[in-house]
């Protein structure tokens, strides 16, 4: 039995409760046998329990928590990082309880908690930082504890912690605690420590080696002037520049980042803005005299290395990330794209001149962070329906991207970034071909991202295979309404292209090309100008995909063909010939893959509804008594027999059947759905009787089994108790849900093996 | 020593040094550039080029008949005559004195059958045996295009250099035509290449026991190698095509070539503003584009080298692009040996391939694809070929020239479609100029040269680790490109040790020889009495009669006792050496009753007056004068003393 599964045990019901606490009471008691594992899953357990209930309300139970929190610190389970983070978690959940202060302090907790606080395990670090910090809140607001005076001391060992510890890893853990409690108590911490000192102490910090304790301290810097905005001793934008002035210009950009956030951003007017963007200009080359500005100096100065020049440019571009996406336009578009010219080989222009260009030539991680950079200032000018705001260098940005796609050796996930951008681009130059001057350029830009693209789909890595036939598929999605868009891909070959990429050596390229062959199916033009270049009919196309469904060896390709599939009938394309599609989707019923099986499923749902629903009329026209000529003259009845027998002949009601009996919960899950609504139908047009079910012990008839017939269905459908089928498979829960003392007992037993002959065949 | 550079393209290299008593050929590469001058001969009749208009310059008035030499095709004119080739300069000393000719790699072997035979040539070869294999398979295949359709006449009229200067370019740019020649027989070929001695890697040869030669793999193509000529107290080290990229090879080896007085270096990269790993995505890339577009391939190529990796590469590709059923055609005559012979080399190969064999596997996936119909070898059009062939399909086929061989065919089959691509990968022609004579051409060229020779930067790299004392490079690396003029980046790094050479160049290489090894004999080694002159150092003296054979100096001891020298046996002649303590001279002369002794210091050395002899004595660092006014016993009584404190030897 695996112990992986015990966050579902924590029902309240009173059984459960009783098992789960005489599991938790042996647990002590069998501490020296158990599995490690099974101590954490204990102690887990516990910790899931006290989250909605008490531990401490009778002495038998404090007992439990007691002595399981006793074997756990004892030194062999302590050493375990998994025992420590569920002890520390335990105990913080426990907090809200009376008592349990008390509890925590009588079992040394807190020394524990604090010696954790550089923990080698960032999750036991950030678990003992969750404690401590909850620890002083509780101490600070329940006064219903004995030892509510505790936070002071606390308070003042991370102060001292903060002082004195030469260790960074627990100072950066400490700042953390300040952080959350700054949050909550600011005025408490305050009193315990003087605000003078304690600013000069982050004062101090922000400029050490230390990048962590930098970040954390600069941090609470933000966190401290959001608590006491009225406190000027700190004044952040001083701050910003004495850190610039000092060389810390990564730090003074981080801070001013943090203070782009939703949270902070009252606490500065634009200017961090400005200061994200000086490095920017600075590298592009576009200042002139740095010596004119002494801040302009200092960057320039800090930036004269390679690896500082790589740091603060990512952050200067993170920044201006953040601000895009916060639609706002930091005035950086020029700068942005001589960048990404300075970071590409292939440019030839005169960014060659600039001094960084050496640190950030084919840098990948600049050029993505731009490139990212890029495309949100592309949203956000599609964004803006006047168009008035498109800087000049659009196009020419736009040629730099299709340019360097053409690279070789370009990096995939550059590739992809590029293509990313891309489309906003091209919406963009559609969406406002009469704005720009330089839209005259596009043709020429066009024809080169054609020929590139061509490259791409046949590129050697199958990730930018997929990109590529994933672009094409955005572009005929968004953009195949537009004549020069439209010629531009059939003038290119595209469309047969990215057909082509259906028989793709790689799945996801195949998948991929399914989704692009979907949209390119919806353009006619397209789609038919694809078939007579390729010199195929629909019939043909129809066949590869289900040759797809019934071969495919990977299930992504599968589940997009049956997603085309799909799509196409619900499009109403042409399915030709029909009678393979239902063959093929009856044999996918038994797929290897639920994925797909869920799809077919939701293709037979679709099948049913179609038949069954009035579909021929408007739904606005069925009552109306003049669309029964419509309709024609067979009883309402008779019909509906028709339809079922339809369903029957077809394979629908066959495949249901079996998948009802799947291995796979959510596939029986959705069978009977499907069967469910089926059978209410049925009932409801009379073909069978309620409450007419008789006990038969045949078995369910197997897809493919036996030529499914309309009376066999519906007498199959009688038979099965589908209420109690979809119930039954409707439960999130493992069976132990039921039964807990059958894990519980299953976990205990399984400690005994040792003792037992359970000689194991390795073969 | 003397260095003569006997060819005009660095990459087509041809040296002969002469080193001690020894004459050393370096690589007998071919330059075949001159071939694009002629027009293609096709494998069937082509009424398009036979219909090509003839040519004769306006003002021609000479009395040779030109008329049906030279054919126009658009704005160039081609010679209608056999192709010729562009030979090293071999007339420069005479070939009989050649005691050896190292080979580097199969490339470099082309020109081997002009410079073995009938040149009175009866020295050694030695190569690798893939090398020697290699060439032979390119010799052949050669041989095999150029006389498959043999041309009735040859052409030498146009060679007139009046006619010359009125052709148009790049025909009348032609260097030296007079020179070039027609193609060698495959009874050349076989007689010339049976004179190779096939040698390993590492493998130390004598020659003439004055030079030792070593092989060391460069990695540039299979068993490819550079060497190292080295006497006991000089080396020189010849890098010819090497490659430190991965890629089928044993990689190169750079501690043989380490520390060397003279190293010539030649065979650089070509296209040194493309990385082959680039290109090869880019060949791959265009031919499933080309496939997927329902068109063929068309890949001029040799039939070794970077053949195979394209094999491999492209095959893996093709996988991954669901192409797999598009067959791959390998034409050759010597296909079926190429993928054979590649496969049975495995100790000559990177250590992932020869790894392969244990398992065992052939090394080139070549071999599994021809076993399972992937990649399809016939040694011609005709025949079986005819009945696999089918369409879309890549076809690798000679020659890169497109001047002979199967490539002819099928340009002029495929040409008319733009649906179909033909991808450049070598990088001994010119591609434009290459298909110059098939313009006007629809199908689309595609330029993707794949070198994997040194490039600059890995060049100067290379210099940088292997410290040679002085470089000889051709006077072409020492400057940018001429199409990348402002790329100072793509040169090699020169300094005053670097000797650079031209043409036709004769160098003097700069090396002193100052030392000789002679060997003692043992009888005459015993009967030495070493005197330690400083700690660690001893000398003694010796005679004995020098012997020199085979370029090795023995010294025996004298055969006849009574002829020994005067002075060793009977006088012996002793050599005093050391410094002459002062303390110790004085008390030797008052030990022989001269007791009035003054002696001072001099810049010199001492001045030791003997007031009561009227006598000076002068002792300086390597010189005494005694100064006695004709007191001819006086003055030997005190060299006798002198001589006394001295050590002898």
């Amino acid at each position: 039995m695996s112990t992986t599964n015990h966050g579902a045990a924590t029902l309240t019901c009173p059984q459960l409760l009783i098992a789960q606490k005489r599991f938790l009471h042996q647990v002590p008691h069998t501490s020296s046998v158990l599995d490690t594992q099974v101590y954490v899953f204990a102690v887990r357990l516990m910790g899931q329990l006290v989250a909605n209930y008490d531990m401490l309300q009778t002495p038998e139970e404090k007992y439990i928590v007691t002595a399981c929190v006793q074997k756990a610190t004892e030194a062999e389970k302590w050493s375990e990082p998994s025992i420590r983070n569920a002890v520390f978690t335990l105990l913080r959940l426990m907090l809200k309880y009376k008592g349990a202060l008390d509890l925590v302090i009588k079992l040394d907790a807190i020394h524990l908690a604090f010696e954790s606080l550089s923990d080698p395990s960032l999750f036991v670090t950030g678990s003992a930082q969750k404690l401590v910090t909850k620890l002083i809140i509780t101490s600070v607001t329940d006064h219903r504890q004995s030892t509510s005076e505790i936070h002071k001391s606390l308070i003042k060992q991370l102060w001292v912690v903060l002082r004195s510890s030469s260790d960074v890893a627990k100072k950066a853990t400490v700042l953390k605690i300040f952080q959350d409690l700054f949050h909550e108590i600011s005025n408490v911490i305050l009193e315990e420590v003087n605000s003078l000192d304690f600013l000069q102490l982050l004062n101090k910090m922000i400029r050490c080696d230390s990048a962590v304790l930098s970040r954390e301290a600069a941090t609470l810097c933000l966190v401290y002037k959001r608590s006491n905005p009225a406190d000027s001793s700190l004044d952040l934008r001083s701050e910003v520049c004495n850190l610039m002035h000092s060389g810390h210009v990564h730090v003074a950009l981080n801070l001013c980042r943090q203070l782009l956030l939703r949270e902070y951003q009252h606490l500065a007017d634009g200017w961090p803005q400005d200061f994200l963007r000086q490095p920017l200009i600075i590298v592009c080359g576009t200042f002139i005299n740095p010596l004119e500005s002494g801040q302009f100096a200092a960057i320039a100065k800090s930036i004269s290395k390679k690896s500082a020049c790589l740091e603060v440019t990512g952050i200067c571009l993170g920044g201006i990330e953040q601000l895009l996406q916060q639609g706002k336009d930091p005035c950086s578009f020029a700068a942005l794209h001589t960048l990404l010219q300075l970071t590409s080989q292939e440019c030839q222009c005169d960014v060659n001149h600039s001094q960084y260009r050496k640190f950030l030539l084919r840098q990948p991680k600049i050029q993505k962070a731009a490139l990212r950079c890029l495309h949100q200032y592309y949203q956000l000018y599609l964004n803006d329906e006047t168009g008035i705001g498109i800087p000049d260098a659009f196009v020419g940005s736009a040629q730099y991207l299709v340019d360097s796609l053409g690279c070789v050796d370009l990096d995939v996930t550059i590739v992809s970034e590029m293509l990313k951008c891309l489309l906003p681009a091209i919406k963009l130059a559609i969406c406002h071909s009469l704005l720009s001057a330089e839209i005259q350029m596009w043709p020429e830009v066009l024809d080169l991202l054609g020929g590139t693209l061509q490259k791409r789909l046949c590129d050697m890595h199958w990730e930018t295979r997929d990109s590529t036939v994933e672009f094409v598929g955005k572009i005929c999605q968004s953009c195949a309404d537009d004549t020069t868009v439209n010629m531009w891909i059939r003038k290119h070959n595209l469309h047969t292209l990215s057909w082509e990429c259906v028989k793709d050596g790689e799945s996801y390229v195949r998948a991929g090309a399914l989704a692009t062959v979907g949209h390119l199916s919806r353009d006619t033009t397209i789609w038919e100008n694809m078939k007579i270049v390729k010199d195929i009919s629909q019939e043909d196309v129809v066949h590869h995909i289900l040759t797809i469904i019934s071969t495919d060896t990977e299930g992504f390709a599968r589940r997009a063909a049956i997603d085309l599939v799909m799509r196409w009938h619900k499009d109403g394309n042409q399915l030709q010939p029909i009678n393979d599609v239902y063959r093929t989707m009856v044999a996918a019923t038994k797929d290897f893959d639920w994925e797909v099986k869920l799809g077919v499923l939701t293709f037979w749902g679709n099948i049913i509804d179609q038949v069954l629903s009035n579909d021929t009329l408007p739904s606005y026209a069925i009552n109306l008594e003049t669309s029964k000529k419509f309709k024609g003259v067979v009883p309402e009845e008779k019909e509906f027999e028709t339809k079922v027998e339809m369903l029957c002949s077809i394979g629908c009601c066959q495949a249901l059947l079996f998948s009802v009996e799947d291995y796979e919960q959510s596939v029986r899950k959705k069978a009977c759905e499907l069967l469910t609504a089926l059978k209410a139908k049925c009932l409801d047009n009379g073909l069978i009787q309620a409450n007419n079910r008789s006990k038969s012990s045949d078995p369910l008839p197997t897809c493919g089994a036996i030529n499914m017939t309309t009376p066999i269905f519906l007498d199959s459908i009688q038979q099965l108790d589908l209420e109690a089928l979809l119930a039954e498979n409707s439960k999130s829960c493992d069976s132990y849900e039921n039964n807990p003392m059958d894990l519980l007992d299953d976990i205990l037993a399984s400690q005994r093996q040792d003792e037992e002959d359970n000689a194991i065949d390795c073969y | 020593m003397k260095l003569y550079c006997l060819s005009g393209e660095p990459s087509k290299p041809c040296f002969i040094l002469k080193f001690k008593t020894t004459t050393i050929m370096l690589d007998s590469g071919l330059d075949m550039g001159s071939l694009l001058n002629f027009l293609p001969v096709p494998l069937v009749h082509s009424s398009r080029l036979s219909s090509l208009k003839k040519w004769k310059p306006n003002d021609y008035r000479g009395s040779g008949k030109i008329e049906n030499e030279l054919r126009a095709c658009g704005t160039n004119v081609f010679v209608d005559s056999a192709p010729e080739f562009t030979l090293p300069q071999l007339d420069i000393l005479d070939l009989s004195e050649v005691d050896v000719i190292l080979l580097s790699n199969s490339y470099s072997t082309l020109a081997l059958p002009y410079v073995t035979e009938y040149s009175g040539f009866k020295g050694m070869i030695y190569a690798t045996e893939p090398t020697l294999q290699g060439g032979r398979q390119l010799m052949e295949e050669l041989v095999h295009y150029v006389e498959r359709m043999p041309k009735g006449s040859t052409a030498n009229v146009w060679k007139n250099a009046d006619i010359l200067r009125c052709l148009p370019a790049p025909i009348k740019d032609a260097a030296n035509p007079l020179a070039w020649k027609q193609c060698y027989s495959l009874h050349d070929v076989n007689s010339s290449l049976a004179k190779v001695q096939m040698v390993g890697f590492n493998e130390k040869l004598t020659v003439f026991g004055a030079v030792t030669v070593t092989a060391s793999s460069s990695g540039y193509c299979i068993g490819s190698c550079n060497w190292s000529i080295q006497s006991d107290y000089e080396k020189i080290c010849y890098v010819a095509a090497s490659s430190t990229l991965t890629t089928h090879p044993q990689p190169m080896e750079h501690s043989p070539l380490r520390n060397s007085d003279v190293m010539i270096m030649s065979q650089l990269t070509r296209t040194p503003t493309v990385n082959p790993d680039a290109m090869i995505g880019e060949f791959c890339m265009t031919t499933a584009l080309t496939l997927r577009n329902g068109g063929n391939v068309l890949v001029p190529c040799y039939p070794s080298g970077v053949t195979y990796d394209l094999f491999e590469c492209l095959s893996v590709h093709m996988d991954s692009c669901g192409l797999s059923q598009v067959p791959m055609f390998f034409i050759s005559p010597v296909a079926d040996s190429s993928l054979a012979y590649s496969n049975i080399f495995a100790e000559w190969l990177s250590q992932g391939k020869k790894s392969k064999v244990y398992l065992p596997e052939a090394p080139f996936p070549h071999a599994e694809l021809v076993n399972t119909g992937r990649l399809k070898h016939y040694p011609g059009i005709h025949g079986p070929f005819s009945d696999e062939f089918r369409s879309p399909c890549v076809m690798f086929t000679g020659h890169p020239s497109l001047r002979f061989g199967d490539v002819v065919h099928f340009i002029e089959l495929w040409g008319k479609s733009s649906g179909n691509t033909i991808i450049f990968t070598e990088t001994d022609f010119p591609y434009l100029y290459a298909l110059a004579p098939f313009q006007p051409l629809l199908m689309k060229a595609v330029h993707c040269p794949i070198d994997t020779s040194l490039n600059f930067g890995q060049a100067n790299k290379l210099i940088r680790d292997l410290k040679p004392r002085h470089l000889v490079i051709s006077e072409r690396y020492s400057h940018p490109p001429a199409l990348h003029p402002h790329r100072n980046d793509l040169v090699i790094e020169t300094d005053p040790k670097t000797i650079m050479y031209k043409p036709g160049s004769v160098l003097n290489l700069p090396i002193k020889r100052t030392y000789e090894r002679v060997e003692i004999e043992p009888e005459l080694a015993a009967s030495l009495v070493p005197t330690e002159v400083k700690p660690g150092v001893a000398v003694a003296m010796v005679a004995g009669t020098l012997v020199t054979k085979d370029n090795k100096h023995v010294l025996k001891a004298p055969s006849d006792p009574k002829s020994k020298v005067d002075g060793l046996e009977s006088g012996r002649r002793y050599y005093v050496w050391g410094e002459l303590d002062m303390q110790e001279f004085v008390s030797k002369l008052a030990q022989h009753g001269i007791t009035d002794v003054k002696v001072e210091d001099s810049a010199a050395g001492h001045i030791v007056h003997l007031p009561s002899d009227d006598t000076l004595i002068q002792i300086e660092e390597g010189s005494t004068h005694i100064i006695c006014e004709g007191n001819e016993g006086l003055r030997v009584r005190l060299k006798d003393i002198l001589l006394q404190c001295l050590s002898k030897l």
